[in-house]
């Protein structure tokens, strides 16, 4: 039976509902989310009105003074909907893009995620109640350097539900930077976000989640890596009451290779967990996970890296490194770095260091007449330079170490 | 490497013995009668029948963890005896020469020879066959120190007070399924109690043989330290080659006081079960210390045998500048399934703990350390280091880390690191270059990856550690 494009979308927006009403959202009784806050999550969401109208006009200094401009082609989501007016109309060649509203019907079918199951709650809510998937289609050979910029905007106290699906061609490459920001305080954001990597391409992503200080954000970001596929994914967190970001990255051919760093720098109170997922389903497959995070006074930040690697794979490389550093008494760390390894024809390890700011690096700027405030600025920027020197645009980069300065949340 | 592997699957138990004692057994099953039975046979006092009850009807509340890497068919608690005991043949013995001929050739085989013990070895033995304690050795020279060292039914009768005041403290019998069982159903174990300011006159050793068959073993141990008081406990364990599982569902609990310094080494080897996985010992212990101030405690585990291991020795650090130390080898082969680690939880001040944890997996076997480091907001300076290290051997097995760092102090260090890998071609190439053949350099490159936890074994217990270490990995190590 051939099924037309419409029915697919609706096949797997009915899957993902019938899914959810049988598994529900996942419980802090559940590994992968032990150290979400899920019960303050649900209590936010069921207070939110679901897919409200767009509670204010949003402008295009609106979106420069959140997001920032980083690249020529600027793709907007408002409240899970795409707004052309705010968006480039002008792509560069090798790129190409839809929403599901204007997309023809082939291309949704080829885009559209295989009707599985999906593998949590919250991923199950966004594929059935996303209202416009964006859909950016890389051609084969297609180089593009320049960033490709899509911004996410909760414009108030409201649920949405953005979703991205990438698709890179064959030796293709893409650059691409995704903003999460707010308008207005209070919203609820479940992002997701997949990028498929056909053989030998090649992604460079950058997610930043820079939301208002008591928002809530759930995201996911997939990667599916084809044979001699790599992707590169800088993840940066900062805003959000809650802020819970998956990343998983599918090694699913040989060749394969992903970097993932991530950088968390919540504020005052707020509730970081980072979760990544490194799976080498073939052989001759490589990762490198590396994340600091700086926690605030009553913040928490969770990090947990989990490798796997599956069996009768042979030559395997997994790294992971998870520091943090705890800037105040009441302050918390979480780290979980997980191997999970069933071939010995591996190299694997991981690092954890988790400390409070180096007293006699301190002591030393101290004693150079540096105020103790600027001394431990100028160390919670060094700690972190190392990741932000390695971020590309330098517009992002610029944005990401003003973080860190004086007026940082750090 | 493909023949060295082979050997290493097709390893032989060398304890896989029966011995024909005669056996008393409970009715099969569970339930609050069988516990009365249990505690009538050894004329408990009231309070501790009721200590049992209560855990018997909390345990009735709980389901099995099922959150453990381990798998296995369900097992069906009301299908084995919760009491076996080799039927006295007259009075207890007053003596090592009025034990059971048969028991002592038991332990004769088992290289724990009770007599040379005590005449040679300067070891202290209670030695444990299924359910009860069948002789325990230099009670007097102990006594003497002031050391109280004996089964635990004797501490019960000899020192109730002491047994009511501790027993419990540590691993409540709420504290987890197995804890429970064990709570309502624990036959005998260990008791060990050094008073203050003494440092035990040698080491303590237990050693715990499963004989008779469908029958579950739940042993207890107890040791406590006083204040500035040193003692050094060894247990090891062994039972026969079964084609079914046996339950071994044992509670150690230290209480190590102010300024005391507890070490406790562990060679396990319950059998395996054969190649095919068939049969073999479920290993599933709660160890757990508790530290006062200045105070220290160490595990040091050797573990090579049962089907299916499930244990965390781990140590509350409640005083300031407390120590805790886990040292661990586990070696699993053939389908053996292990789940193990450690956790250490850091209250007091400045205390202080170190892991060690060395996995050796090979065959079909699945092996997983599992840790958690917790330093709680009070742990002002506290500080660990965690290092754990996971050796391949053969493309069929696995070996899996599962870490858990929780940190809520800021003056705290928390440092982890962790490799998996096979032994790289460069090791064996440049040990083969130099002369050694390919089990010579296998050897040796195991052994030096098992060092450090092999150098905090005592000695009496490092020589066995290395037997079985070789014993375990015949055919790779030479």
């Amino acid at each position: 039976m051939t099924v037309a494009a419409d029915d697919v979308m609706t096949e797997e927006a009915v899957h993902a509902r019938t899914w959810l009403c049988e598994h529900g959202l996942p419980t802090g009784r559940e590994e992968d989310w032990r150290y979400t806050p899920v019960t303050e999550v649900r209590r936010h969401l069921d207070a939110l009105p679901e897919a409200p109208p767009r509670q204010r006009e949003v402008t295009r200094d609106d979106i420069d003074r959140l997001a920032g401009q980083h690249g020529p082609v600027r793709i907007v989501h408002v409240d899970g909907v795409h707004v052309p007016a705010l968006s480039t109309d002008a792509l560069p060649t090798g790129l190409w893009f839809g929403t599901t509203h204007n997309l023809s019907a082939r291309v949704r079918l080829q885009l559209t995620t295989p009707a599985g199951d999906p593998p949590d709650g919250f991923e199950a809510l966004n594929r059935s109640a996303s209202q416009d998937v964006l859909y950016l289609l890389v051609a084969d050979d297609a180089d593009l350097r320049e960033p490709v910029h899509v911004v996410h905007v909760s414009t108030g106290a409201s649920v949405s539900h953005p979703r991205l699906v990438v698709d890179v061609g064959v030796g293709g490459r893409i650059h691409l930077v995704e903003s999460h920001v707010s308008l207005d305080g209070g919203g609820f954001t479940n992002a997701s976000t997949t990028v498929r990597l056909s053989a030998r391409s090649h992604a460079d992503v950058h997610r930043v989640q820079e939301q208002a200080t008591d928002a809530v954000h759930v995201g996911r970001l997939e990667l599916h890596h084809d044979a001699g596929a790599h992707a590169s994914v800088t993840a940066l967190s900062r805003g959000g009451a809650i802020s819970r970001l998956t990343t998983v990255a599918l090694l699913r051919e040989p060749e394969a290779s992903c970097t993932v760093t991530a950088l968390l720098a919540p504020g005052i109170g707020a509730r970081h967990d980072d979760a990544v997922t490194v799976d080498h389903l073939a052989s001759r497959c490589t990762s490198d996970l590396t994340v600091r995070s700086v926690v605030p006074e009553r913040a928490r930040v969770t990090s947990s890296g989990h490798a796997i690697v599956r069996p009768d794979t042979v030559a395997t490389v997994a790294h992971q490194r998870t520091d943090s550093l705890v800037l105040h008494p009441t302050g918390q760390a979480d780290s979980r770095p997980w191997l999970e390894i069933f071939a010995d024809d591996v190299r694997a390890n991981h690092g954890s260091a988790t400390g409070r700011l180096d007293d006699d690096a301190l002591f030393y700027l101290r004693s150079r007449g540096i105020p103790r405030a600027e001394a431990r600025d100028v160390l919670v920027g060094a700690f972190a330079r190392t990741l932000v020197e390695r971020i590309d645009p330098p517009s992002l980069r610029d944005q990401i170490a003003g973080w860190f300065g004086p007026e940082g949340t750090a | 490497m493909t023949d060295i592997v082979q050997e290493l699957v097709e390893r032989t138990y060398e304890f896989g013995f029966h011995s024909d004692i005669d056996t008393e057994l409970a009715p099969r099953g569970l339930n609050e009668d069988v516990v009365r039975l249990i505690s009538a046979k050894k004329d408990e006092p009231e309070w501790l029948l009721e200590w049992r009850l209560a855990a018997y009807r909390h345990w009735t509340t709980l389901e099995p963890p099922a959150w453990q890497n381990v798998h296995h068919p369900p097992i069906d608690f009301q299908d084995m005896h919760y009491w076996a005991a080799p039927k006295p043949k007259g009075p207890a013995p007053a003596s090592l020469d009025e034990v059971d001929p048969e028991i002592r050739a038991t332990f004769d085989k088992l290289g724990i020879s009770l007599a040379e013990q005590e005449r040679l070895s300067g070891v202290a033995v209670d030695a444990i066959i299924d359910s009860v304690s069948v002789a325990t050795t230099f009670k007097a020279t102990l006594a003497e120190a002031g050391v109280i060292f004996c089964s635990f039914s004797e501490a019960v009768r000899e020192h109730p007070e002491l047994v009511r005041r501790y027993l419990g403290s540590v691993v409540p019998p709420r504290d987890n399924f197995y804890a429970a069982l064990n709570s309502a159903v624990f036959s005998d174990g260990s008791f060990c109690f050094v008073p203050a300011g003494v440092r035990c006159p040698m080491e303590l050793s237990t050693y715990f043989r499963m004989n008779a068959a469908e029958t579950g073993q739940f042993e207890r141990t107890l040791i406590v330290a006083e204040e500035g008081a040193t003692v050094s406990y060894l247990e090891g364990c062994t039972a026969p080659m079964r084609d079914e599982n046996q339950l071994h569902a044992a509670v150690v609990e230290i209480v190590a006081l102010d300024d005391s310094d507890v070490k406790y080494s562990t060679v396990q080897n319950w059998y395996p079960g054969d190649e095919n996985g068939v049969g073999g010992i479920f290993n599933f212990v709660t160890k757990r210390g508790r530290c006062g101030h200045r105070a220290k405690i160490s595990w040091t585990q050797v573990e090579t045998g049962s089907a299916i291991t499930w244990k965390y020795p781990s140590v509350i650090l409640q005083g300031d500048d407390s120590v805790g130390e886990f040292y661990s080898v586990a070696v699993t082969t053939g389908r053996q399934q292990a789940d193990t680690g450690t956790k250490m939880i850091h209250i007091g001040k400045n205390s202080r703990s170190t892991i060690v944890s060395k996995g050796i997996s090979a065959g079909r076997a699945q092996q997983t350390y599992r840790g958690l480091v917790k330093v709680l907001r009070s742990a002002t300076g506290a500080r660990n280091h965690t290092q754990c290290d996971s050796l391949l051997i053969g493309s069929e097995c696995g070996a899996h880390t599962f870490p858990y760092i929780e940190v809520k102090n800021d003056s705290a260090q928390v440092e982890h690191e962790a490799s998996t890998s096979k032994i790289s071609d460069d090791q064996l190439f440049y040990c083969r270059q130099r002369g050694l053949g390919e089990e010579d350099a296998t050897s040796m490159i195991v052994n030096g990856f098992c060092r450090e936890v092999f150098d905090e074994l005592p000695m009496e217990y490092a020589v066995e550690a290395h037997a079985l270490m070789r014993l375990s990995l015949e055919g790779a190590v030479g």
